[in-house]
């Protein structure tokens, strides 16, 4: 009977287990697209443009539905399970630079801004991404560090 | 030794001498240079209200017109003249095109149209160095044809003044018309009394010189140069005898006794002026009755066409653009611009309203000129058949119109630019025989060919001017008796016989559509595209992609009309254009998602951020030491 209820128990967390691992290897392959089509287009073409930005926006909506779920459990993980102050510093930093990349992507879409105001959360929103792609390099540095 | 003594002195004071010498010449030239800024032009009344022109008129010699006796021609040149810098008027963008020496062609406009509906052929024609009219010569127009055929819609000037004679034509009549100089009252008279009809009639007649005094209010003209013989020599014919000879009558109580006349002369050109040759009207299926359409919004709101196409003495008149060369020696007319008087160039000029765009993405305005949402007809299914004063003779009550009257120029076309932007643009499929070489390029037949060898093969057609298709058979005919490389180019292919059958020549060059930017009517901001959202563009089947053109110059009379789609008249990837378009039915989803996103990693970010305050204020809870 205990083993019965066990197993009732584990069946949906493995199932949340395996939807987040498939999330975070989408948010991965997504990031990766992002940061290729986006910085490789801005800074070799002088804009994301043509299959460049389709490619961008496809991979910023698989990225927009993964982000959250991984920054949940990611989170709680990195709330129970301290990895040092510069690990979670680094980890929050990535969260944050993340959130304002979509930010203010998702405030572009709306009739909030001019023109100018749009410039602006577009430099913002590739600074962000920028600053995303460093920390996310700084991130996966200190894990393999520590793993060591 | 005084001789020693003189040398001696003589060679101390030389340098002074000559140093004083040139200090006089230098402080000399220093005063005639001009001071710098706008220097107003001589003669030049200089206030607000316009000068009375209450004045003379001279005849060619400058001789005082009296308008009880004389029976000469009133002279532009001689009566403007005495005050205004004729020539230097005359190098002004309306009178340029194919001058020597000129090499500021600026963006491309719109050409004029050789149309002849017996042989089928439309063919854009521009003196100016534009990628893809053809030059006169290219089509062996001379400047007589040229002033002939195209100079009822110009003010006089250019081809048929300065370059009349630029070319060796035995057909040319210039000794008996005379020459089509600038009329100064075609723009600047601003009572409407103007006759633009008896300006056209009169080069209809051949009497280019007397012109500008027939349009004008005071005089009348009768009689018709072209019924004067080739070998009329006006030198010999001191008093005019010859019965044909077209006379002129001055209307006598417009003088005073001083044999002044009033003229409504004005600075500021009125619309009315402008619009003589360049007018537009929509004709056919999807166009919008002309009652029922507005009028260009700047022009609604009481604004006048030199209120941004300015010019100062040189009549070299702004075009509006941002690429016009005119801004690299005046940068002061970047406030004329759209952008520069609307967006943020510093204009705001005739208290414009600044446009916010809120919500559309800055690319678009790289990508975009203002007027491809903002300008012309509203786009629909299909580009409407569109009329134009110099290709369709608006606003002359001598033509004959119908929507099928050549040539059949289409808009709006959401092409780009020769700057690269997709702008609004008004175009045509040309339709003309040729030849093809060896590579397929193909080159008209001048127009004296067509003319003595194409016509007499083809049927006269039962409506002058109109578009009627040719068949097979009839096109079949005129190549073979036209020989080798022979081709009739219409609906976007060139076509040419091969063992009796007609077949495509490969390649587009000489077959494309030949299009021209547009700027006006400009549309307000409610009715311009992306006024009600995203889908305005982004949606299969939205006009600035899937709208169609129609290719003048069907081959044969009864063939399904085919139609171009926007992106393919770009050039556009098809598969790309119909991924991005596809794209945006899933956007209010993603905004959704993306809104529901951002909140969910705020408030985790929000709750971290609470648990780390407390751990910070409180210290770590008891037992989960790291």
């Amino acid at each position: 009977m205990t083993t019965a209820t066990a197993n009732t128990t584990r069946a949906p967390l493995a199932r949340i287990a395996k939807l987040d691992a498939l999330c975070r290897v989408l948010l991965v392959v997504s990031f990766v697209a992002l940061a290729v089509t986006g910085i490789g287009g801005y800074y070799a073409l002088g804009a994301v443009d043509g299959y460049g930005l389709l490619v961008h926006m496809a991979a910023g909506g698989v990225f927009t539905v993964c982000l959250p779920v991984v920054v949940l459990t990611a989170s709680s993980s990195a709330l129970t399970r301290p990895n040092g102050a510069l690990r979670t510093l680094v980890y929050w930093l990535t969260v944050l630079a993340a959130l304002v990349a979509l930010g203010t992507i998702t405030l572009s879409m709306t009739k909030l801004f001019d023109t100018a105001g749009l410039h602006d959360l577009l430099t913002l929103h590739r600074w962000a991404g920028l600053a995303l792609v460093a920390l996310s390099i700084l991130q996966l540095f200190l894990r393999v560090a520590c793993r060591r | 030794m005084k001789k020693n003594t003189a040398h001696m002195w003589m060679r101390l004071l030389m340098p002074v001498a000559v140093g004083a010498l040139g200090w006089v010449v230098l402080a000399s030239s220093d005063k005639a240079e001009p001071a710098g800024g706008w220097q107003p032009p001589a003669l030049n009344a200089g206030g607000e209200a316009p000068y009375v022109h209450k004045i003379n008129l001279y005849d060619a010699e400058g001789v005082v017109i009296d308008p009880k006796t004389s029976t000469d021609l009133y002279s532009p040149r001689e009566t403007c003249g005495k005050c205004h810098d004729v020539d230097a008027i005359s190098h002004g963008w309306h009178f340029n095109a194919g001058a020597p020496g000129f090499d500021g062609d600026g963006r491309v406009g719109e050409p004029w149209w050789w149309t002849d509906s017996r042989t089928q052929t439309q063919l854009p024609i521009s003196a100016r160095d534009w990628a893809g009219p053809y030059k006169p010569a290219d089509v062996g127009l001379t400047p007589w044809q040229y002033a002939l055929r195209f100079g009822a819609f110009t003010p006089g000037g250019g081809m048929g003044d300065a370059l009349a004679e630029s070319v060796d034509d035995p057909e040319a009549r210039w000794r008996v018309s005379g020459k089509l100089t600038v009329d100064c009252l075609a723009c600047h008279l601003g009572n409407r009394d103007y006759d633009p009809e008896a300006w056209a009639k009169a080069i209809k007649a051949q009497n280019f010189k007397w012109a500008a005094t027939a349009a004008a209010p005071f005089a009348r003209v009768k009689g018709e140069a072209k019924n004067l013989p080739d070998d009329y020599d006006p030198e010999f014919d001191l008093f005019g005898e010859n019965q044909d000879l077209p006379v002129v009558e001055y209307v006598e109580h417009l003088f005073d006794p001083a044999k002044r006349i009033h003229l409504d002369i004005v600075a500021r050109t009125p619309n009315e002026s402008c619009y003589r040759c360049h007018s537009q009207q929509h004709v056919g299926v999807g166009a919008t009755a002309h009652w029922l359409t507005d009028r260009d919004v700047h022009i609604a709101r009481g604004m006048n066409c030199v209120d941004c196409h300015r010019h100062g003495l040189n009549h070299m008149v702004s075009r509006g653009g941002e690429h016009d060369p005119l801004l690299k020696t005046e940068p002061g007319l970047q406030t004329l611009t759209c952008d520069g008087c609307h967006g943020g160039g510093g204009g705001g000029r005739f208290a414009s309203p600044k446009p916010k765009h809120a919500g559309i993405p800055p690319l678009h305005f790289e990508k975009m000129a203002c007027t491809a949402c903002h300008s012309g007809p509203m786009p629909g299914d299909a580009a409407v058949l569109t009329q134009t004063s110099m290709a369709h003779g608006l606003g002359l009550s001598s033509e004959h119109r119908t929507s099928a009257t050549m040539p059949h120029i289409v808009s709006p076309l959401f092409v780009r630019d020769q700057f690269g932007k997709i702008a609004a643009h008004r175009g045509a499929w040309p339709a003309y025989w040729g030849r093809a070489d060896d590579q397929g390029a193909i080159t008209p037949l001048a127009v004296t060919e067509v003319e003595a060898r194409v016509a007499p093969l083809l049927p006269k057609p039962k409506h002058e001017d109109e578009w009627q298709p040719l068949a097979d058979d009839q096109i079949a005919t005129v190549l073979e008796a036209l020989g080798d490389g022979a081709v009739y180019v219409s609906a976007g292919e060139a076509r040419r016989l091969d063992n009796g059958e007609l077949v495509v020549v490969e390649g587009d060059a000489g077959v494309s559509p030949i299009t021209w930017p547009m700027a006006h009517d400009v549309r307000p901001a409610a009715q311009s595209l992306g006024v009600k959202g995203c889908a305005d563009c982004h949606a299969a089947g939205a006009p600035i992609d899937a709208m169609t053109a129609y290719a003048a110059g069907q081959p044969q009379a009864g063939v399904t009309v085919s139609t171009t789609p926007m992106h393919e008249l770009r050039g556009d990837d098809a598969l790309r254009t119909s991924l991005w378009n596809e794209a945006f039915r899933g956007r209010p989803l993603f905004k959704v998602i993306a809104w529901a996103s951002v909140g969910v990693v705020v408030l985790i970010v929000a709750t971290a951020l609470m648990i780390g305050t407390r751990r910070l204020l409180l210290g770590k809870p008891e037992g989960r030491e790291s």
